[in-house]
């Protein structure tokens, strides 16, 4: 028997051994380890998929950066579209492109022809159109939108690891700069404009192109930050192409895998880690999505964190899973004004309310 | 024009979290003959004010639903639905309510241990969007449409309700309140320590909340009487001219000022 390159490759290197007979989720990340280590400052963005490691990281006592919360006193009040879900209010980044140009905008290097719609009396931010709580007036506009473009600067430069989840290749843009609109004009908010808005469906040396500008912009202004990529494995819920939505997944998907593996070869502080794989490999249970066979199940968003945690300094023990409180998802019904006078609970707004209690008599009945 | 008792209407308060020491009675306050009913939350006492003081010489009677017998500011429930049928049930040319006003001081009086400003309003601070601090009384506002449904008045008119005191007069109206000297207490701080949003904040607060009066009023098909500049200093807050002596309320001279804008609205 001769000697051949495989005779000396890891178990993990063969699908008998390594899926066949026993398939380790943690075992698919085979880049440098510790992915995480405790001192990190952990930065993430992405599609929806990416919010998903927030708790889990912080449950397990990592430091996930958050730059801009809302002031103590109106964070119970319920957002929309995971604006809190994620280090800054940018909520889903979905493409590459929407995120190199989401840190231009942050340095100045970018200001969109189009940077807000006017709807109802408000005006909207066009790359985070479901904001719950719009600005009234173009000056408050320009307020808001300078800080939150602060907390974006604020999470890139402080961040040790950024942890970017890549979700789709499909977008809308405008057809006058090429801004890039986490979704399409008209169905969140704003109006579709044929002459504006245009589709675009981005190709392998696309996303790769832009991956590797954010790179440089990152280390333009973070020198020795750490960028872990992943891949979202929630299907497409809809293609603008001619193609079935299966096939544009696919090719979207695949896409996006190899620009992640083009960067990860050139790029020594980026790496790879297979949560895409652990949930859509061919090994994956069928319980790793829900019957609508689109949303990844919380057993599969378990899975990869295990997985990710593992690899990871002083990994913790069992995964619980997150309350729906800490993994943001929105509270519709909440009782805004008993929740914020519940945050405010021995707090000088407390404190407020008592002399209103004293002096106007919707209260004083209570007052005691 | 001298004040008198009128209406025979009579009804009694209901508390259920907590049942009044005695029975409570409302009635109409006034002028027999009032063509401008006033109905509403605390600010309504600043109109009876001025009909007790004589100051309502306006072209028009007006009429403040209170409490019956011996008046006492500070025992009134909070209007509820017998109210607000009796304030319907009146008839008048105007049926001018004071809808809360205070959410603002209720919320923000005072300063916390991180502050927050408006985009336009505020020196230090993340800040936060007029759209969140509505948010945050919308449900305040609920059951206004509900109040006034069936008004028999020929005018429903929402009236704007008094802007901010200076810090000083705030600082100046604390002990006035005996409740809230015994809650500083409780808490260890006390009126002359306790940390105040700034004025320039609170007015941008009020004005967000009289902008919300005023969308109010246009859903639920009223006038609303904005508040003039002329009872409001250079910097937007109350004239003193026209403050009551504590740290929310407006005084006879104001209601009179606000009557007479009223009275303009719907002429």
């Amino acid at each position: 028997m001769t000697s051949h390159p495989y005779r000396s490759q890891p178990d993990g290197a063969f699908w008998s051994r390594a899926v066949a007979k026993a398939f380790s989720p943690a075992e698919t990340y085979t880049g440098p380890t510790p992915l995480l280590v405790k001192s990190d400052r952990i930065m993430s963005a992405g599609s929806c998929f990416a919010s998903n490691l927030v708790p889990f990281l912080e449950s397990a006592g990592f430091t996930y950066l958050r730059t801009e919360e809302p002031h103590p006193y109106f964070r119970r009040l319920p957002e929309n579209l995971g604006y809190r879900n994620f280090t800054a209010a940018y909520g889903n980044i979905y493409t590459a492109r929407q995120f190199l140009q989401l840190i231009d905008r942050a340095y100045g290097r970018f200001v969109p022809a189009e940077d807000r719609w006017y709807v109802d009396g408000t005006v909207v931010d066009p790359f985070r159109p479901g904001l719950r709580y719009p600005a009234r007036s173009d000056a408050e506009f320009d307020v808001l939108t300078a800080q939150h473009l602060a907390a974006v600067r604020d999470g890139l430069e402080s961040a040790t690891v950024l942890v970017f989840t890549l979700g789709l290749t499909e977008a809308w843009r405008s057809s006058v700069d090429g801004a890039i609109y986490p979704a399409c004009p008209g169905t969140i908010s704003g109006e579709f404009d044929p002459a504006r808005h245009e589709f675009h469906n981005f190709s392998a040396s696309e996303v790769t192109d832009d991956l590797h500008a954010i790179c440089d912009r990152l280390n333009e202004v973070n020198t020795g930050l750490r960028i872990i990529l992943t891949v979202s494995p929630v299907p497409l819920v809809a293609t603008a192409t001619d193609a079935h939505v299966v096939v544009a997944t696919t090719r979207s998907k695949a896409i996006l895998r190899v620009a992640a593996g083009e960067i990860v070869d050139a790029r020594p502080n980026v790496t790879y880690f297979p949560a895409y794989e652990i949930v859509c490999g061919p090994q994956a249970p069928h319980e790793f999505f829900e019957p609508d066979r689109r949303e990844v199940s919380s057993l599969a968003v378990e899975t990869v964190m295990s997985a990710l945690l593992s690899q990871c300094e002083s990994p913790p023990g069992a995964v619980e899973r997150a309350s729906s409180e800490e993994t943001g998802v929105e509270d519709v019904h909440g009782d805004v004004a008993s929740a914020a006078v519940e945050v405010a609970d021995s707090t000088p707004a407390s404190l407020s309310q008592l002399v209103a209690e004293a002096e106007c008599d919707e209260m004083l009945a209570d007052a005691g | 024009m001298g004040a008198m008792r009128f209406l025979p209407s009579r009804g009694h308060w209901t508390k259920s979290r907590k049942p009044p020491e005695r029975q409570l009675e409302w009635e109409w306050w006034g002028d027999a003959d009032a063509s401008v009913l006033v109905a509403g939350h605390s600010h309504r006492e600043s109109y009876r004010r001025a009909i007790a003081e004589g100051l309502t010489s306006t072209g028009a009677a007006v009429a403040v639903l209170v409490l019956g017998g011996s008046y006492d500011p500070a025992a009134m429930p909070n209007p509820d639905d017998t109210y607000w049928r009796l304030a319907c049930a009146a008839q008048g040319r105007v049926l001018a309510v004071p809808w809360q006003g205070n959410q603002y001081n209720t919320h923000f009086l005072f300063g916390f241990d991180e502050p927050f400003r408006l985009h336009d309003r505020g020196e230090s601070g993340m800040v936060v969007p007029a759209s969140m601090l509505s948010a945050i009384w919308r449900r305040s506002f609920e059951g206004i449409d509900g109040a006034v449904a069936s008004a028999r008045a020929e005018h429903v008119v929402l009236i704007g309700t008094p802007p901010p005191k200076s810090d000083e007069a705030v600082r100046e109206g604390l002990p006035h309140s005996p409740f809230f000297v015994r809650a500083l207490a409780r808490v260890g701080e006390s009126v002359d320590t306790i940390r105040i949003t700034p004025a320039a904040v609170r007015v941008g607060l009020w004005k967000i909340l009289q902008d919300d009066l005023e969308q109010e009023a246009a859903r639920i098909g009223a006038v609303f009487v904005p508040v003039p500049l002329t009872a409001q200093t250079a910097d937007g807050c109350l004239k003193p001219e026209y403050a009551w002596p504590d740290v929310s309320h407006a005084n006879a001279a104001f209601a009179a000022l606000m009557l007479r804008e009223i009275e303009a609205a719907v002429a």
